[in-house]
Parts: structure tokens; sequence; C-alpha cells
């Protein structure tokens, strides 16, 4: 933290200005009590409190996670529902195929195809940075790809499921239209697993974030916790890595509660 | 496991035909052409694996050039017969780098999968079996682990250690375990009240002889499934970490750092990010598909309707 040319006195104010001069229970314990009112030091990068700086950040990353969740289901769900429907047919395959690409492309790598072809190839979309839309387009579906791919999968497990049921035998017997048979009577029953798979997707979207964020320089949160632990901001990498974790439990929270609120037949006692 | 689905494939006229196309529904065909994609695919994925894996093992076999022997004269060259994936700047054979790259990426892989399969099931028969305290300390800590993303925790874990190959073992074990312990735990529970473990223990097994000899080989089925899925997801762990600059440091090639460092010549040199990356997604892919076809033979529970 400090150039090589730093006079012993210097290291020595560094290290009582950082309080390094204490034991290491009196550290810990300190660092504690500054965690439970929301301290959680300066940067000593930004040279502001560590919160507000990954707090300026959030944004960003909500808008990307929340982008790539939309696409995710957008994508995930239509080709689950149609692949479930015309099962084992070409559309069934070219779903099957999408999903298992989609699985396993890295969203990383995933970013770095479409930059070489979008942008570089066909100049379309800028490489990088943050601000109008063209910006967010890229980022959001290298993001959501692998997402979408899981949503397909389980929409078409979930479907081909309800799709056997008794009562929409029934419903075709009754001679009721296609459309109103898929969407009204089996795509409400099996929406429920894929409800809960989406909820949960944001958090593993919010941990992919992180890389396609650095192949974007999307000033997020997961660019922001990279850039610090090159620089051993650690203050700022605690900072962030704390909100995330809390915000990943209360979505499963969240989803908890959600899941007994949307299926009245589930209750915790 | 697979039941013959029911295709509305199109609106029939009448309900007399629409009885057909439900009886018609539980014919054999559409099975067997599923049967048949399912075992090309499967047969496609372990014919990659094999030809990563042997190259992996026998790089010299597959390449005749060293992964960091620099050829000045030789820069920046499109892939040709010569060099099957170009050369980077500095004049380095991409497929060689590839080869080795996969070699390291696949070592750290089945070493994070291993230890974390043994240290998660080992802890899920411990916590099913003593149950009370052991359980909630081992259980409380695996929702340390689930309280973040994998790629966070890593890295959180990576910048508080620092990084080399045997911390990325570490952290890639650290970072997965929890998921094998709470499947581990959960089996162990139900085989805890079977009627073969509590005559053992009557007999007068010790805790540790039941754990080991008649609990563990009872859930060998499901631990592998676990283990091949799992491949694919460390695989993808480990090349994230090193493409972020916090896993294999180079000139170790790693697929990861081999995309990371190609990105600034995509305008110019396309070969040098994206062929590495296309081995590092047909090696994920062969994985998965492998992990989906042994859960759907060995551990129907565990399977999702495909």
């Amino acid at each position: 933290m400090l150039p090589p040319e730093a006079t012993a006195a210097d290291r020595e104010l560094l290290r009582r200005s950082m309080g390094l001069d204490q034991p290491l229970v009196v550290q810990y314990l300190r660092f504690l009590g500054d965690l439970a009112v929301g301290d959680f030091g300066l940067s000593y990068r930004f040279n502001q409190p560590a919160m507000s700086v990954v707090l300026e950040r959030v944004g960003h990353t909500l808008v990307l996670t929340f982008t790539a969740l939309g696409i995710a289901v957008l994508i995930g769900v239509p080709i689950g529902v149609m692949s479930a429907v015309y099962r084992d047919s070409w559309i069934d395959l070219t779903g099957k195929l999408f999903a298992i690409v989609g699985q396993s492309a890295p969203p990383f790598f995933f970013g770095v195809l479409m930059i070489a072809f979008f942008s570089v190839h066909l100049g379309w979309l800028p490489t990088g940075g943050t601000g109008g839309l063209q910006y967010l387009i890229m980022p959001a579906i290298a993001l959501g790809w692998y997402s979408a791919a899981g949503t397909m999968r389980l929409t078409r497990a979930s479907m081909s499921e309800v799709l056997e049921a008794e009562y929409i035998k029934m419903a075709k017997i009754k001679g009721l239209p296609q459309r109103v048979i898929i969407y009204k009577h089996a795509l409400r029953n099996a929406c429920l697993p894929v409800i809960t798979f989406t909820a949960l997707q944001l958090g593993v979207l919010l941990g992919g974030a992180v890389s396609v964020e650095a192949v974007f320089a999307w000033p997020g949160l997961g660019f922001l916790i990279l850039k610090s632990i090159e620089d051993l901001d650690y203050t700022i990498v605690q900072a962030a890595v704390t909100l995330i974790a809390l915000s990943f439990t209360a979505i499963n929270l969240l989803v908890d509660l959600l899941y007994a609120w949307i299926d009245p037949r589930i209750r915790y006692d | 496991m697979t039941n013959a689905g029911t295709p509305a494939k199109s609106r029939p006229a009448t309900d007399a035909a629409m009885v057909a196309q439900s009886a018609a529904v539980l014919t054999v065909l559409p099975r067997r052409r599923r049967q048949w994609a399912q075992s090309a695919l499967v047969f496609v994925a372990a014919a990659v694996l094999a030809l990563i894996l042997s190259a992996a093992m026998l790089p010299w076999a597959f390449s005749r050039y060293e992964p960091n022997a620099m050829d000045l004269m030789a820069t920046l060259q499109a892939p040709s017969l010569e060099h099957l994936f170009g050369t980077d700047a500095l004049g380095r054979d991409i497929l060689c780098r590839s080869i080795y790259g996969a070699q390291i990426s696949i070592f750290v892989a089945a070493c994070a999968v291993f230890l974390a399969g043994a240290v998660g099931t080992a802890l899920g028969i411990l916590a099913a079996y003593f149950r009370g305290a052991t359980d909630a300390i081992i259980m409380r800590l695996a929702d340390v682990q689930f309280s973040l993303p994998a790629v966070i925790l890593a890295m959180f874990l990576v910048g508080a250690i620092g990084a080399s190959i045997l911390n990325l073992i570490i952290v890639l074990t650290l970072a997965n375990w929890a998921r094998f312990a709470r499947v581990i735990r959960s089996e162990a529970l139900s085989l805890r009240t079977r009627d073969f473990v509590l005559l053992a223990e009557l007999a007068g097994a010790s805790p540790l002889r039941v754990m080991v000899r008649h609990i563990a080989p009872n859930i060998l089925s499901s631990l592998i499934v676990l283990a091949t899925l799992d491949v694919g997801v460390i695989v993808i762990l480990e090349a994230t970490l090193s493409f972020l600059g916090l896993g294999i440091r180079p000139p170790d090639p790693s697929l990861g750092t081999l995309i990371a460092d190609g990105r600034g010549y995509l305008a110019t040199a396309w070969w040098i990010s994206v062929l590495p990356g296309l081995v590092l997604m047909s090696l994920i892919l062969a994985c998965n598909t492998l992990g989906d076809y042994l859960r759907d033979r060995l551990s129907p529970t565990l399977a999702m309707k495909w």
C-alpha cells in the first residue's frame, strides 16, 4: 500500500491509522462492532466509507442482473413450453440442443464470442462500458443465456409432467382449443417450480455478473470486487461480499415465502 | 423415468380422432427415436471427452510444440496445417497451449471434485448419523457456503489466501462441498432408519463401522452422479477464476487464462481466444451430457425428467 521508499515512520503511521498496531483479537472485535452498525471502514483507494462506494455500484449490477433474468424467462419459458408440447419433434431437439449448449458455455466466453462477432466483426455494438441501451444488450444476453438454458430445461420437464395429467386429457376430450389447454390449464400448473428456479437464478446471476462485468467493463459490483482484490482494498471486498451474502439470503427467504403464497398446499409449521 | 409423452400435435377434428390420437401416444415410436437421439449424443460426448483426456494425458502425441516456446518468426499466425489453432503474439502454438491448459483445468477440476465429494460425503454421513449438535454445526457450515454465489465465495477466498494451483484446488473444494453434504445427508438420514443399519447396531457394530460399511456403500451411486455433474460446474468455475486472473497464473496456460490472453487481439487474431474457448466448451458439454446420462441411469430419484 505504501511506495517502497516509505520510511519506517511512514509505515508506523499507516499501521496506527489503520489500527494494525492492536492485537488481533481487538482488531477482530472492533471489526465486528463496526459491522453491527454497518461501518465497514474506509476504502484506502477511494478514501470514502467502503459501503458507500459499494452502494454506488449496486445499481449497475441490479440493472444487468434483472435484464438478464428477464431474458432468461422470455427465452427459456416459451422454448420450454414448445419443447414439451411438441415432444420429440425437431422443435424439441432444437430446444434441447439450445439448453445443452447454453449450460456448457461459460458466460464470460459467450461474452468474448459476442464481442468478436457483433463489435469487432460487424461493428454493431460497443465492446464495453456503460451508457445507453446498446451497452446493456450484450452483457445481459451473455449473462442471461446460461439461466435461459436452465429455465428451458425445467419448464420442459415440468410441462411434460403436467401434460400427462388426467385433467389435461379431460380438457382435450372436451375439445378445448390447444392454446387454452397449454397456456391456461398446463402452464399455470407447471409454472410453480419454474418460478422458484427463476427466483433462485437471481443469486446465480449475481455470481455470474462478476465475470461478465469484467469482460464488458460494466461498472458494477463484480468489477469493483475484482479491482479491489487486485488493489488489496479489502474493506471494499468485505463490504461488497457482505452485501451480496445478505441479499442472497434474503432472496432465498423470499422464495420460500413466495412458494407458500403461490401454492396454498405448502405450509411451514 | 421416460414415459411416453402426449404431444398435442394438431387439433383433431372430432372427439373420435382425439381419442385415437391419445391412444397413438402410447405407442413406442417416439420413445425409440428419443433413445436413439440420446445414445447418439452420449456417444459423441464420450468420444469428445476421450479425445480431450487423451490429449491432456499424452500432449506430446498431439502436438510437437512446447506450450511456452516462443517463435518470434511466427507470431499471430492464423490457423494452418502448421499450427492448427494458430499462434499468439509471442508465436506460441495455441493448440499446444490449449492441450496443456486442458491438462491443468482437468487436473484441478478432478482434484477439487474428489476432495469436495470426499469432504461433503464424510460430513453428510456424520451429520445424519449423529444428528443433534454435530448435524447442526455441519449444516450451518453448509449454509455459510450457500449464502454466497460460488464464484464470489471463491474470489473472496483467493483474495484472502492468494492464487496458486494448490490454493485453487482448496478454494474450489470449499466452494463446492456443501452441495454433496446436503444430498448425502438426506440419503443417509433415511438409510439410518433402515433395518439393516439398526440390526448392525444391535449386533454391536461401532459407529465408524456402521457409517463406513453399511451406510457409505449405499450412497455410492448418488455420489457418482453428483460428482459427474459437478465436474462441469467446477471446470466453469476454475475457468472463470483463471480468466479473471485469480486462478492459474501466466505463463502457465489454463483454458481460462488463454481466453483472457486473446481478448486484446479479437480484431486481428480471433483464434487466440475463440479456439481455446471452444475446447473449454466441448469439455464442459461432454461432462454435462455424460453426467445427465449417468443420472438418468443410476439415480432416478435425482433425475429431472428430460
